[in-house]
Parts: C-alpha cells; sequence; structure tokens
C-alpha cells in the first residue's frame, strides 16, 4: 500500500520520518480544504445558472442579483492593456540584457529587475493614486483620472521587471552554440539572435509573459486604487472610464458581505472565475517556462 | 552596406526602448525615494501615529509588519521544510511527487485576496480567532507556503546524485541523510526560501486587510487576539484620501519605509543564491 | 537455511528494471579475503551486480531482484533486513571521487561519527589510523582541517576509501575506482587495493583488463545479462573457454561484436 515510500522497516519507526508526514500531510489538508471551501461556497451560484452568472453586467446585492460580466470585462481590458503597455520594453530589455550586456553588468541589471519584481502592490497603488491617475486626468483631460486605462498602465509598470526576468532567462538559456554558429556563418549579432536565438527561446518568453499576466490578474491593492470602481461595461470599448476588475471586487464588498448569503456566494464564485483564470494563465505559463529548458 | 544600416537601427531601436523600460523602473524608485525621504526622520520611524494616521510616525505600523512576517515565517518555515523533505527524502513513486508538485503550484497561483477571504471566515469566523495578528499570520504563512517550499525543494534537487549515494553507501538513515548530507549543503535554499516568505509577507496587502489590520489606535498586541497596524494597510488608507499634504507625505514616508524592508530582504536572498548555489554545484 | 558468517552469495538471482531483465541465472560464491574482478562489456551490468549487493538501488523504481542474495549469513532481501547495518558491512567506492564540501578530516569520520556517536575522543585517532591505511597520511597530515576539495582526484579517492574503512566494512565494492584517474594515482589505489584484501572481501569492477591482471584472484565474466564465464585469474586470462571471452580479452575490454 505504501508502495510509493522507500521501503524500509526502520526508516518508518523514525520519528522524523512521521514528522515530514505531518507536515506533508498539512499542506494537502490545507489545499484540499482551500479547494472545496472556493466550490462549495459558489455552488449556489453557479446553480442557479453558469452562463447567466458569467454574463450578465448586473450585480445588485440590495435584489440579490449578481452577474459578473462587468467584473470578468475589467479583468479582460485591465490584463490586456498591462500586456500591450509592457511588453516592448519587457522584451527589448530582455534581448539587450542577454544578449548585448556583459556578464557583470547583466547579472547587476537582473538582480535589479528581481528586486523590482517584488516591490509590494500597495506602494504601486499609492503611485497610480496619487500621481499616474492625476497625470491621466491631466494629460487627456477627464474628469476622474480613476479608469479602466489607468489601472492597465499601472499593471503594466507592475508586471515589467517580472516578465523582463523570466524573458531574459529563457533567452539566455538558449545554448550557446546557436549564437556560435550564426556568428561564424557572418551574421551580425543581432541577426545571430533573430534568426538562431528567438525561434529557440519563443516558447520560454511565451511562457514568461504568461506568468506575469497571472500576477497582473490577481493583483488587488494597486488595482483597487486606481480603477474607479463602478460595475459597469462601458459603451464603445471606452477604456477612459471607470471600470471594476475581480480582485478589486472582492477587496471592495468582502467586509460587508463577510460570511454568510448569497452576496457572499456570489463573491467565491467571482473569486472561482479569479482563480480558474490565473490558473490557466500560470499553469501555461510554467509548462512553457520547463519545456524551454529541457 | 543598406543592410548593416537597418541592422543597426533596429538596434538602436532596441535599446531604446530597453532603456526607457530601465527609465521608468528608475522613475518608481525615484518617487518613492524622492517624496518619502522628506518624512523619515528618526522620530517618524520611533514615534506612534496619531490623528489617525496622518500625523505622527510609524513605529507600531512597522512593528506590526514585523510581527505579521516574523509570524507567518516561523509557522510557515517547519511546514514548508518538512514537507519538502518528505517529498525528495521519502517518496520514490515519480507521480506521487508529481501529485505534490501540482498542489504546491496551484496554492501559489491562488490569488491572494482569495486567501484573505477564505482565511477571515475559516480561522477568524470558524475557528473564532477574529480580527487579529495570529489569523493573519496563519494565512500569510499558508501564502507564503510555496515560495518557501519551491526553493528548498529546487535546492535540493539541484544536489547531485552521488553525495546522496555515498551517505547511503556508509550505512545513513533517510533521516541522518537528511541531516547530515543533503541539508549542509541545501540550507542556502531554505535560507533564500526563508528570505523570499519575509518579503512576500511584508508586502501583502490583500490577504490582511480584513483579517489581521487594525487601521488606527492598535498599538501592539497584547493577545493574540489582538489586530495590529500595518505599514501596508496604513498606505492603503492614506492613499485613499489624497487631498491632504502632510498625510500624503506620511504615506510616502511609509511607502519607502515598506519598500526598503521588501528590498533588502530580495538583495540578501540573491547575494545568499548566487554565493552558496555556486559553492554547492562544485 | 543459515549461512556462515562471512559467506557472500548470489543463488539463481534475477535483476530486472521495470521488469526488463539485466542479470539472469546469477548464482556465485565470492572468495573470502580476496579481490573478485567482474569484467564485462558496457552495459553488461557490472554497476548493477555491485549495487544490489549494499541495496543501493532501493530509491529506484522498477528494479527488482528475484532469487537469494547472501551477505555475511543474512538473505538481504528478505523483509526486514536492517539496511543500514548491511551497508555498515558492505563498503561502496564510487567511480568519481566524492568529497563533501569539508575539512580532509571531516571527511573521513563522516561515517563513523554517524554511527558512533558516543566514542567522540577517538575521532583523531579514527581519522589517522584509517587515512594511513590509505596510504593518505603522509600527504594531508598537515592540512587536516583544510576543505577536501583542494585535494587532487586520485587524493580524493583515496580519501573516499578511507571513509568508507572508518565504519569497518567486511566487504568492499568498488565501482571502476581509477577509471577518472590519471596512471600514477591508479598505482595508488591498486596497491592500497592489494593490502586491504587480507582482512576484506573486495569485488572490483573494472574495463582495465591490465588491472585485473596485475590484482584480480578471481575473474567473472559477464556478458549477454549473464556470468558467461569464471575461475581463477591465471586460468581465465591464459587459457579463456569461450569464443566472446577471448575476442573481450583480445580487444582490451571493449564489446565483443
Ligand atoms: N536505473 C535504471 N533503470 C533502467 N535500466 C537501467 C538502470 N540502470 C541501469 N540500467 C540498465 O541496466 C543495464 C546494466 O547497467 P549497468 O550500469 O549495471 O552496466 P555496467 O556494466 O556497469 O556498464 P558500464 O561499464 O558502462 O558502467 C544497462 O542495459 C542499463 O541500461
Ligand atoms: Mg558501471
Amino acid at each position: 500500500m505504501f508502495s510509493f515510500l522507500v521501503p524500509d522497516r526502520r526508516c518508518h519507526a523514525d520519528p522524523m520520518f512521521w514528522i515530514t508526514v505531518f507536515f506533508a500531510g498539512l499542506v494537502l489538508l490545507v489545499a484540499i480544504i482551500f479547494f472545496s471551501y472556493l466550490i462549495f461556497e459558489s455552488m449556489p451560484i453557479w446553480e442557479q445558472g453558469v452562463w447567466a452568472f458569467l454574463t450578465s453586467v448586473e450585480w445588485e446585492p440590495a435584489e440579490d442579483i449578481y452577474g459578473a460580466g462587468a467584473m470578468i470585462y475589467g479583468s479582460f481590458i485591465v490584463t490586456t492593456l498591462a500586456l500591450l503597455f509592457a511588453l516592448p520594453f519587457a522584451l527589448c530589455g530582455a534581448v539587450t540584457a542577454s544578449e548585448f550586456l556583459s556578464p557583470r553588468t547583466r547579472l547587476v541589471f537582473k538582480g535589479a529587475m528581481e528586486i523590482m519584481a517584488g516591490a509590494p502592490g500597495v506602494v504601486y497603488g499609492l503611485l497610480g493614486a496619487a500621481l499616474l491617475s492625476l497625470w491621466i486626468k491631466d494629460f487627456f483631460g477627464l474628469i476622474d483620472g480613476a479608469t479602466l486605462f489607468t489601472a492597465g498602465i499601472l499593471l503594466g509598470i507592475m508586471i515589467l521587471p517580472t516578465i523582463m526576468t523570466l524573458a531574459e532567462d529563457a533567452i539566455h538559456s538558449v545554448p550557446g552554440e546557436y549564437r556560435d554558429t550564426a556568428l561564424s556563418l557572418g551574421l551580425t549579432p543581432l541577426q545571430a539572435f533573430l534568426k538562431a536565438v528567438a525561434p529557440r527561446a519563443l516558447p520560454g518568453v511565451i511562457g514568461a509573459v504568461l506568468l506575469g499576466l497571472g500576477r497582473a490578474l490577481g493583483e488587488t491593492i494597486a488595482v483597487m486604487l486606481v480603477i474607479g470602481g463602478l460595475d459597469i461595461v462601458p459603451s464603445g470599448f471606452d477604456l477612459f472610464s471607470p471600470g471594476q476588475n475581480i480582485p478589486s471586487k472582492l477587496g471592495r464588498e468582502a467586509a460587508e458581505a463577510i460570511g454568510s448569503g448569497l452576496h457572499w456566494n456570489a463573491l467565491l464564485a467571482l473569486g472561482a472565475v479569479l482563480f480558474f483564470g490565473t490558473m490557466l494563465l500560470t499553469g501555461a505559463g510554467s509548462w512553457l517556462l520547463r519545456r524551454n529548458k529541457v | 552596406m543598406n543592410r548593416k544600416m537597418r541592422d543597426n537601427i533596429l538596434r538602436g531601436i532596441i535599446y531604446l526602448t530597453a532603456f526607457a523600460g530601465m527609465f521608468m523602473m528608475v522613475a518608481v524608485l525615484w518617487e518613492v525615494i524622492q517624496r518619502g525621504w522628506p518624512a523619515l526622520s528618526l522620530e517618524f520611524l520611533l514615534q506612534p501615529s496619531s490623528n489617525f494616521g496622518a500625523e505622527g510616525g510609524l513605529l507600531y505600523q512597522t512593528l506590526g509588519t514585523i510581527i505579521l512576517m516574523a509570524g507567518a515565517v516561523l509557522i510557515g518555515f517547519p511546514v514548508a521544510l518538512g514537507s519538502a523533505l518528505f517529498q525528495t527524502e521519502y517518496v520514490r513513486s515519480e507521480q506521487v511527487k508529481t501529485f505534490f508538485r501540482a498542489i504546491i503550484f496551484s496554492l501559489n497561483a491562488v490569488p491572494t485576496i482569495l486567501f484573505g477571504l477564505a482565511g477571515y471566515l475559516f480561522f477568524g469566523v470558524y475557528l473564532a480567532t477574529g480580527v487579529s495578528w495570529l489569523t493573519g499570520a496563519l494565512i500569510l504563512a499558508i501564502m507564503i507556503l510555496p515560495t518557501i517550499q519551491a526553493s528548498i525543494q529546487s535546492a535540493i534537487e539541484c544536489l547531485p546524485e552521488k553525495y546522496r549515494e555515498v551517505g547511503m553507501a556508509l550505512g545513513l538513515t533517510p533521516w541522518a541523510l537528511a541531516r547530515r548530507v543533503v541539508l549542509p549543503q541545501c540550507w542556502y535554499g531554505a535560507v533564500t526560501g526563508a528570505l523570499l516568505g519575509l518579503a512576500r509577507a511584508a508586502g501583502e496587502t490583500a490577504a490582511i486587510m480584513f483579517t489581521a489590520a487594525a487601521f488606527s489606535g492598535a498599538t501592539w498586541p497584547r493577545s493574540f487576539a489582538d489586530p495590529v497596524p500595518t505599514l501596508q494597510t496604513h498606505i492603503l488608507v492614506l492613499a485613499q484620501d489624497s487631498a491632504d499634504a502632510v498625510s500624503q507625505t506620511n504615506a510616502w514616508g511609509a511607502a519607502l519605509v515598506l519598500l526598503m524592508i521588501v528590498f533588502i530582504l530580495i538583495l540578501t536572498s540573491l547575494v545568499v543564491r548566487s554565493r552558496f548555489s555556486m559553492e554547492a554545484q562544485r | 537455511m543459515k549461512k556462515s558468517e562471512e559467506n557472500l552469495e548470489f543463488i539463481n538471482v534475477e535483476i530486472t528494471y521495470n521488469g526488463k531483465p539485466v542479470l539472469r541465472d546469477l548464482s556465485y560464491n565470492f572468495c573470502k579475503s580476496a579481490v573478485t574482478c567482474i569484467l564485462g562489456p558496457s552495459g553488461s551490468g557490472k554497476t548493477t551486480l555491485l549495487r544490489s549487493l549494499s541495496r543501493l538501488n532501493d530509491r529506484i523504481r522498477g528494479f527488482k531482484v528475484r532469487g537469494e542474495v547472501w551477505v555475511a549469513g543474512e538473505e538481504i532481501y528478505f523483509n526486514g533486513v536492517d539496511v543500514y547495518h548491511l551497508r555498515r558491512k558492505v563498503g561502496m567506492i564510487f567511480q568519481s571521487p566524492c568529497i563533501f564540501p569539508a575539512s580532509v578530516y571531516e571527511n573521513v569520520i563522516f561515517g563513523f561519527k554517524y554511527h558512533h556517536p558516543e566514542r567522540k575522543k577517538e575521532y583523531p585517532k579514527i581519522a589517522e589510523r584509517y587515512l594511513k591505511e590509505a596510504y593518505l597520511w603522509d600527504e594531508v597530515k598537515d592540512r587536516l582541517h583544510k576543505p577536501a576539495q583542494n585535494l587532487s582526484q586520485g587524493q580524493q579517492q583515496r580519501l573516499s576509501i578511507a571513509r568508507t574503512l572508518a565504519v569497518e566494512p567486511e566487504v568492499l565494492l568498488m565501482d571502476e575506482p581509477t577509471a577518472s584517474l590519471d596512471p600514477v594515482s591508479s598505482d595508488a589505489i591498486e596497491k592500497l587495493i592489494f593490502s586491504l584484501k587480507e582482512k576484506r572481501t573486495i569485488l572490483l569492477a573494472t574495463h582495465n583488463i591490465a588491472q585485473a591482471r596485475r590484482i584480480a584472484d578471481d575473474i567473472i565474466f559477464l556478458y549477454d545479462g549473464s556470468i558467461w564465464e569464471k575461475g581463477k585469474a591465471s586460468d581465465f586470462f591464459e587459457r579463456p573457454v569461450k569464443e566472446e571471452t577471448r575476442i573481450f580479452l583480445e580487444g582490451g575490454g571493449s564489446s565483443p561484436t
């Protein structure tokens, strides 16, 4: 029955063995409790109709009407904006660091990126609320700077270092022979990169981008402070209108709905959707990154 | 010639864009430093705040953040270490390993706000610990568990098989192997894991904002059931009212302190990792 | 059936990886206090044979041993055998020296320290005794507390041997112990093996036929998944019975095809 363990009696009599079993079991238990909680608590909403919940834009706790449309739309728009904004900078930065910097400078650059990637969301939130939203308000002549656009740009800045350093890893892990071969055939370093290295690094780079997006999708505080907090799908893809995304919604309403009732179920259903999304992105992302390594 | 020029232009564009990206990062840092610096002083760091956090210092907020992150690592670290050792030292089935990896992976993918929701209900309501620093530390411990475990596990998996075999050939039991062969060479993974865990816990707001943090008035906890004020939530509250100049200065000061705490932790972990992982791989 | 305390024997053993047999019909009684060389082309199962004697493959899933393997009066694949005790009696030396990142001294007493935590006072003596036995003492006595990684490859290999000797094994398994060493270091190790066989049973897998000629008392030739030929070293090298053995010896240890 326990054939998946290293076979032997004396080791199973060792208390340290049981301690590690206990901790591993604890991790398992936490995961099981957490995921089943998410599923069971959101059940009442799914029973009312999955499709209706996902597409309806009406969210009226007072009348117990819940639709996630606005939040899903907001999450989608904000993450896409972040991607479009961060991508050129992140990719060019990664290429420069991996291909054109000296090993020393590269190490410093990488260290800086990894440190920046760990900067707390709330600091970005402060930057967004106190500076970015004001700049955007003045620049585009808006009434209020808290918009989907602001949130998207802020998230873009936030995930920039994450994507950059992961993409750099992917590019740098392409074996040197590819570069050398291309160079020995008379290609310039840039051409060597484009023709020989880039195709091989591509899956890993896409993986890096997906992981960055996963982080953007789940970020709460920074977005909450600048998105405007209005549960609407603006007409005509208006980016300069306030909106709402899932984490921000959860952050704003959890305190009042706490614990019971359909309102809480609806919030957890939103949470389940969010978890599904991040799981998809980070799952695909790290699968691509790992594939890149072997 | 024409081709070479195109090449150079393209390269110029790449450099410029990369530079612009770097510039943005520097600008972010610069804004925080430049606005936070004037607020920093010994009194600011050592005085309690007043007037709902808009005035005064950061003493209890900093203390709260430290209590929460230290508590989280104290709880999370042994669990992560034990569970990592179970998987690397005792499990030999690939399927079971893959299963555990998937569990850790999915815990890592959970958006932190969800830990806040579920954690509050589970600890705060069912286990009746209420809004308290202990609830917060428990939630943060779960949140940073995958970070710590992944760091330990990847260090252990980097250890060449031959060391393990020598230990086995000398008659060491799995636990003796772990203590005398694996850990002495992979401790850097545990240290970087703990440091990164501390950094993540220090920077986290969403998971603790309605479970552990009091927004003002609280000082240090006198029992397990007391909430604490934290830097994170302090910044969050101050950021929401951007009209008042003094409170803004305080917010930037707090942001700078928090940023420094997190940066120092990550930087130390980077140094430890690069110094000692190289040594172990020789 | 009880066997004598010094017995080292395979009886009708079959070893498989994931159901695929690597060694079949293995029956052999090893001579005590002698060097038995295991020869055979690459992939013929030399390493597998050695490792099966101290159950080092337990961690490998899909590895299975059928039949009886007797070590020191015990059937070692019998449920309930204390593997850790077994491995103390059966020491193993690997192809490339594996030194822990610690001092020379810490490396020698590594295993002894674990098995005898209470005999702390004896550690320095033990270290000296086994470093001497491995002919390493003179070279390292001034740098006992310096990192062992700075030793040469040959010194490192002798250090591994000293470390294994310190847990006092009765049987010594050596898997190509000189394969990664220069000729001078190899010579040193061969001399060492020669002096060790007085008190211990030694099994040595090697690709180096000249080396086998120099130090072997008995020979096992593994080929095609079983013991193809065996005998006293002198007979084996002078009058090989089988065609494949002759080709193998003439080819200098490469695979007969
Ligand atoms: N872990 C394993 N899983 C599956 N098959 C294995 C494993 N280890 C060894 N084998 C197979 O068992 C056979 C014997 O391998 P072994 O390493 O014992 O040969 P060897 O005689 O030591 O070779 P060499 O001289 O190259 O060291 C080979 O065919 C090998 O492919
Ligand atoms: Mg071999």
